[in-house]
């Protein structure tokens, strides 16, 4: 069937599967590949996009539940790197092999949106996402920096 | 890559239109500073400078640190430097391993000096060019930000003015390095090349690679090792919208599709008979106790002194029988999955001479040769595209994956696809494909003698050998016993007289590999907690222990200090906390971790600061070091906390992040990193945060209820983190 989706602020008529996980349709069907595979279930937060900006988990998305809505990923966050979340990440040298940080930004990017001076523990219940690197003392720095919170 | 053609010399060479490619070349082997030749360095006319490189990017930002290296021997600006992955051939092996890999926190410690040598000589060069044209002694050539400059009549001429000169110019015998104090770019906690890339999506790693026409393909294994495939019916896959293929593979099943999710689909839809294979009997609680017999059996394979420095079995058996106590220890530690957070993969297309194949490795040349052997070609008609990989920790020092993708576009080409075709693991299949750290028990006796200080130490294990599982070929070729248990033991400078290591080969089947900190990871434990029990039984601070056991080795002591200080060991703590410390040596670097917890009630703990330190020798770039440590470090908690791969009959228990769990952000303590070291040797970074976190935590828990530790991961021990 073909469905419409409302990617970075285009429609894309896609003729795919409506149980197809957002994050599917978005890497395969559209070639948006910095929203990232880790787990399929919901657990890892790789795939973290955001849908009416809200952080959502794009493996356990079918595309049929998105229909109308409008999704964002990583590549339309910003142009050219200066949202203040890629900002303090760069500044904070955040990323290490950096597969799981498009979710985290994501993530971030959210929490920020709906709560701009987090506390710690407010970070703790939003950025549940697993980096296998290790790099949330950093995470946790930037996401303070970007919300102009001293570390 | 452009052209490179070397001189009768083999040093420089002049490419029309291409600039000029500089080159000590092959890296000589770690610690040997006879130059060797090849192009790693070249100029181009705009001034750009490329090095090349055979360090993989998986995360640890060796290659940033290289480019930084490059830049302060050959006075460039550093954003004039791009580090580009060498081609996977054998000119560009990495000398000191004899193979085109990374692994054992060798990408820098390899690497810095051999490379700096070859930017160190180009200056040279480029300013003995400049020196002939001002007409003046070349020590009244400075050389900066890629310009040469006379200052007494200031005149400057920029390198690629310089270049056609510098190629006709013979190399210096022995490049003068730059030395340590007037380093302005290596040294300095500058931003990684990589990182920008990393903030906006548009790296593309393996899983990301896509290519003109390619179909996907979604692989699940027989549920035991060494299962095989009896029976499949095809027809429920081949009904999914989208699926092209179903593929019999050894001991797996690959869906084929337009994209991962029909192909994923049409996996779940089908039902496969797996014939149980040989290890279908194995499951842990069984493997447990036949460790653990073993451990205690002690009657393995007997490291000779050449193998294992500083045995002494005479003298260890000399010290238990006269001992005034001997601590004694029955330690056991799990399998473990590298779970890195992109999953194994591989895009590979056959050519009408040749294949070629992308995907995130650690190791080029193994993969190369692996793919050649399945596919019946001469390696070097195998092209080898290593992308920007999502994680390492020793997983992808295998090449299965890549093996396996090479049987499955061997099978497709037999059926008419001529396409290229990515494989992908799932994670459940990923997380269930072995190549686990060993599960290890180790028998673990320290002789104390009437001083109560130690007199000898034997360490009785059991477990399978990761040498014998490995695909990654290794110079350093293979004993009797497997010298991976030893790591962690071994060569450390605590002032043990004897020491005593035997091993017992208990292989269940599954295969095992190499996990970041490979040994040390289960022996930091081993050790350091064993270290504790013995500091406890004598009545001393245990770092006070450790002190005496350091007399005159100076480095590690003053490491202990540094890290105790920044700790604040021996202050007055809140009632009910306690400081557990834990350290060791590992690829010419010393590392460490103090954590202070506390126990709120029976079997729960809380963290409430880590301290850890490194002495790596050489600091290229501090930020990335203190970044490896907190990786690494938190790498261990997960591990520490609650990591295990368990078996019930012949099947891995765990499939997703859901059943093996990875530590959280709201899990992980306030963190600080003591980065030390003025040594002029590169020590390793990488693997040097994971030992001793295990074992700090331990310590403090046993200095909080005297009760050791003696099992990971601390949920079988009886703790639980809150």
């Amino acid at each position: 069937m073909t469905l419409t989706l409302k990617i970075n602020g285009q429609d894309h008529p896609l003729d795919i599967d409506p149980d197809t996980p957002l994050l599917w349709a978005l890497r395969d069907n559209l070639g948006l590949t910095g929203t990232k595979y880790g787990c399929g279930i919901g657990q890892c937060g790789a795939c973290t996009v955001h849908i009416d900006g809200q952080a959502v988990r794009s493996c356990a998305m079918p595309v049929d539940a998105c229909a109308g809505q409008s999704v964002t990923t990583i590549e339309a966050l910003s142009t050219d790197r200066s949202h203040a979340v890629q900002r303090a990440w760069i500044e904070g040298q955040v990323p290490q092999c950096g597969y799981c940080q498009s979710g985290m930004i994501m993530a971030a990017v959210a929490l920020l949106k709906e709560n701009p001076k987090p506390s710690d523990a407010d970070i703790d219940a939003a950025i549940t996402n697993l980096c296998r690197c290790g790099t949330y003392p950093r995470v946790r720095a930037a996401i303070k920096a970007a919300a102009g919170i001293a570390a | 890559m452009g052209k490179m053609e070397l001189s009768r010399r083999g040093f420089l060479s002049l490419s029309a239109g291409t600039g000029l490619t500089l080159g000590f070349g092959v890296l000589p082997a770690l610690g040997a500073s006879a130059p060797g030749f090849g192009p790693w360095i070249r100029i181009a006319p705009d001034g750009m400078v490329t090095a090349l490189t055979n360090v993989s990017d998986i995360g640890q930002g060796t290659n940033s640190a290289l480019a930084q290296a490059v830049a302060e021997e050959l006075a460039v600006p550093l954003a004039s430097v791009r580090m580009e992955m060498a081609p996977v051939e054998t000119a560009f092996h990495n000398k000191s391993i004899g193979n085109y890999a990374v692994y054992g926190s060798i990408g820098l410690r390899t690497n810095l000096r051999p490379l700096r040598l070859a930017a160190a000589g180009a200056r040279q060069m480029l300013a003995e060019a400049a020196a002939t044209r001002f007409g003046v002694p070349v020590d009244q050539v400075a050389m900066r930000d890629g310009q040469a400059l006379h200052a007494a009549s200031g005149r400057s001429l920029a390198y690629t003015d310089l270049l056609a000169d510098a190629a006709k110019l013979s190399p210096p015998a022995e490049p003068k390095l730059t030395p340590r104090t007037e380093w302005k770019v290596l040294g300095q906690p500058l931003p990684r090349q990589d990182i920008p890339a990393k903030v906006d999506g548009s790296i593309v790693y393996g899983l990301d690679v896509r290519l003109p026409g390619m179909l996907t393909a979604v692989v699940t294994h027989a549920p035991t090792f060494g299962g095989t495939l009896i029976s499949v019916d095809e027809a429920p896959a081949l009904a999914v919208r989208g699926v092209r293929k179903v593929v019999r593979l050894p001991g797996a099943l690959a869906v084929v599709g337009d994209g991962y999710w029909p192909a994923a689909k049409g996996l779940a839809a089908l039902s496969p008979q797996w014939g149980p294979g040989p290890n279908a009997g194995i499951d842990s609680d069984g493997l447990s106790r036949q460790l653990r017999d073993a451990a205690m059996a002690g009657k393995g394979y007997s490291f000779p002194g050449s193998e294992m420095p500083g045995t002494n079995v005479t003298a260890t058996a000399q010290a238990m029988a006269g001992a005034a106590h001997i601590v004694d220890t029955l330690f056991e530690v799990p399998f473990l999955a590298h779970a890195t957070m992109e999953p194994m993969h591989c895009t590979i297309q056959l050519r009408a001479d040749g294949a070629e194949i992308w995907l995130s490795t650690q190791t080029q040349s193994d993969t190369q040769a692996g793919v050649a052997k399945v596919l019946g070609l001469d390696p070097e008609k195998v092209k080898v595209n290593a992308t920007p990989v999502g994680g390492g920790f020793g997983r992808r020092l295998e090449h299965d994956f890549a093996m396996q993708a090479a049987y499955l576009i061997k099978a497709l080409a037999a059926d008419g696809v001529t396409v290229p075709v990515k494989m992908v693991w799932p994670r459940e299949t990923d997380m269930r494909a072995g190549y686990y750290r060993p599960a290890v028990a180790s028998r673990v006796r320290l002789a104390l003698g009437a001083d109560g200080m130690p007199t000898g130490l034997r360490c009785d294990n059991a477990n399978p050998s990761l040498l014998e599982h490995t695909g990654l070929t290794i110079s350093a070729g293979r004993s009797e016993g497997d010298w991976s248990v030893g790591m962690g033991i071994v060569q450390q400078s605590y002032a043990i007289p004897a020491l005593h290591l035997t091993w017992t080969r208990v292989d269940p089947g599954v295969p095992v590999g190499f996990w970041r900190s490979v040994g040390a990871s289960q022996n930091g434990l081993f050790l350091e907690m064993t270290i504790d029990r013995a500091a406890r039984h004598v009545g001393v601070d245990p770092v006070d222990y450790r002190r005496r056991l350091l007399t005159g080795k100076d480095r590690a002591r003053t490491f202990l200090d540094k890290l105790a200080n920044a700790a604040g060991w021996g202050r007055s703590l809140p009632a009910g906390h306690a400081l557990g410390f834990a350290m060791g040596q590992a690829n010419n670097s010393i590392s460490g971790h103090v954590v202070e917890l506390s126990v709120p009630e029976p079997g729960k703990f809380r963290l409430h600061r880590i301290w850890a330190a490194i002495d790596p020798g050489v600091t290229a770039n501090p930020k990335a070091v203190e970044a490896q440590m907190m990786g690494g470090t938190i790498f261990g908690l997960s591990a520490a906390l609650a990591g295990e791969i368990t078996l019930k009959d012949g099947m891995v228990e765990q499939s997703n992040f859901d059943s093996y769990p990875l530590a959280t952000l709201a899990q992980v303590p306030p963190m600080e990193v003591l980065v030390i070291g003025n040594n002029t040797a590169a020590g390793g970074v990488g693997e040097e945060g994971v030992p001793s976190i295990a074992p700090a935590i331990a310590n403090a828990l046993f200095a909080l209820t005297g009760k050791p530790i003696t099992r990971l991961p601390l949920t079988r021990a009886g703790w639980a983190m809150v």
